[in-house]
């Protein structure tokens, strides 16, 4: 009896070790994932207004009734963030309560708009109605997507509050709407731009720690 | 009434503790100089004799708690990471959430979990809590009694198991760093 209860003992241990070993695992594996999964930015494309230009001033007056100037040369506060969505498009439908909490959490540095062209009226009304977006201004405009040269849908266009053009991109998940702020915010466009700028620092501080050195 | 297999393990335990953290800080003095700076408690002048009294201390708990089991050892020990806790909990409430928090494993650590540095959260508050609690328990009275073989090996076992969830507890903390460190969107 005595024998089977520390043969027993053993054996549980040897498995209480290796399970609390794979939970040591499991826990890296999710921080190591956590450092390698670089933050995936929006789709950048080449053509359009280049990020850091002053946009062109278009005036739009929203499917609400209020006439908007959006780019050009301006003072304001917050950053205008235009979503270009359309009724037939199926991502944009998940990707727009994204977009709403997002302006709710930076509310006081952006303020969203939505955009969208097609003849049928009625339809975005009742997609307005559908997606619950009645207090956003929305667009009906050809001219804002032609200026953009938004080809795909949903897209995003980040204006500063001086109105120069931050950011822009196909968006297709929310991690894509925050690369946009966060390009804003750090004044990086691309990831690109970001590993170029990563490379450079280092360099630049052994060069000023040499400098220490000799003084 | 505490039975002495449980003290041995928490003696064990918390003298691999103190000497990991006491050479730690021998080993990288310039690099803790800056964490404790950046905890902004102590004028700067003060900070190099600090961590070197920190890790000194350290050390001595480290020995103390394998020599001895006289009750000074884990009072001193849960003052010394009372400390610890009160500098964390200062800085958290400055917000100063972000800073490192000096707790690491070292560099064997770093090369283990290759992910960063814990800051602070309320998290590591718990977690020294939680080490407060248990080196005093081993205050308590224990009954003598003769330990045979099976107790030893339970003993070996405990204390891999106890470092390696002590490991993943610490990597928790690290992960859910990770994840405050993105934007928080509530749907």
């Amino acid at each position: 009896m005595n024998e089977a209860l520390i043969i027993s003992n053993v054996i549980l241990w040897v498995v209480v070790l290796v399970l609390t070993t794979l939970l040591f695992a499991i826990t890296r594996q999710v921080g190591i994932l956590h450092e390698r999964v670089a933050p995936a930015g929006a789709l950048q494309p080449t053509s359009g207004p280049k990020i850091g230009e002053i946009t062109e001033e278009i005036k739009a007056t929203s499917l609400q009734g209020e006439s908007i100037r959006l780019g050009g040369s301006r003072q304001e506060e917050q950053a205008s963030f235009i979503l270009f969505i359309s009724p037939t498009c199926p991502v944009c439908k998940e990707l727009v309560p994204t977009a709403k909490s997002l302006a709710k959490a930076e509310l006081n540095d952006i303020k969203l708009f939505f955009a969208s062209d097609g003849e049928n009226i009625e339809q975005h009304e009742n997609y307005i109605r559908d997606l619950g977006i009645e207090n956003y201004p929305y667009f009906v405009s050809e001219s804002l997507g032609m200026y953009y040269q938004v080809s795909k849908l949903p897209f995003a266009v980040l204006i500063d509050g001086d109105g120069i053009l931050r950011s822009k991109g196909l968006v297709n998940t929310r991690e894509h709407l925050e690369s946009l702020i966060e390009s804003m915010t750090t004044g990086i466009a691309t990831v690109q731009e970001y590993v170029e700028s990563k490379s450079e620092p280092l360099e630049s501080k052994t060069k000023l720690s040499a400098a220490e050195n000799m003084s | 009434m505490i039975d002495p297999v449980i003290q041995y393990l928490i003696s064990a335990s918390a003298s691999l503790l103190f000497l990991i953290a006491g050479v730690h800080k021998l080993a990288n003095l310039s690099e803790f100089q800056g964490i404790v700076d950046n905890y902004r408690l102590l004028p700067s002048s003060l900070t190099k004799v600090t961590v070197l009294l920190l890790g000194i201390t350290e050390i001595a708990l480290c020995g103390g708690w394998l020599v001895t089991q006289s009750a000074l050892i884990p009072l001193l020990s849960a003052a010394l990471i009372g400390i610890y806790t009160l500098s964390i909990s200062i800085n958290l409430f400055r917000g100063r959430d972000y800073i490192d928090c000096g707790c690491s494993f070292s560099n064997f650590d770093k090369l283990l979990s290759q992910t960063s540095n814990p800051h602070l959260s309320f998290g590591l508050v718990i977690r020294n809590f939680a080490l407060i609690g248990l080196m005093l328990l081993s205050i308590l009275p224990s009954n003598s009694r003769i330990l045979g073989t099976l107790d030893y090996v339970n003993m070996l076992f405990s204390f891999l198991c106890v470092v390696l969830v002590y490991a993943a507890a610490n990597q928790l903390l690290r992960n859910n760093n990770a994840i405050n460190s993105w934007r928080n969107v509530s749907e």
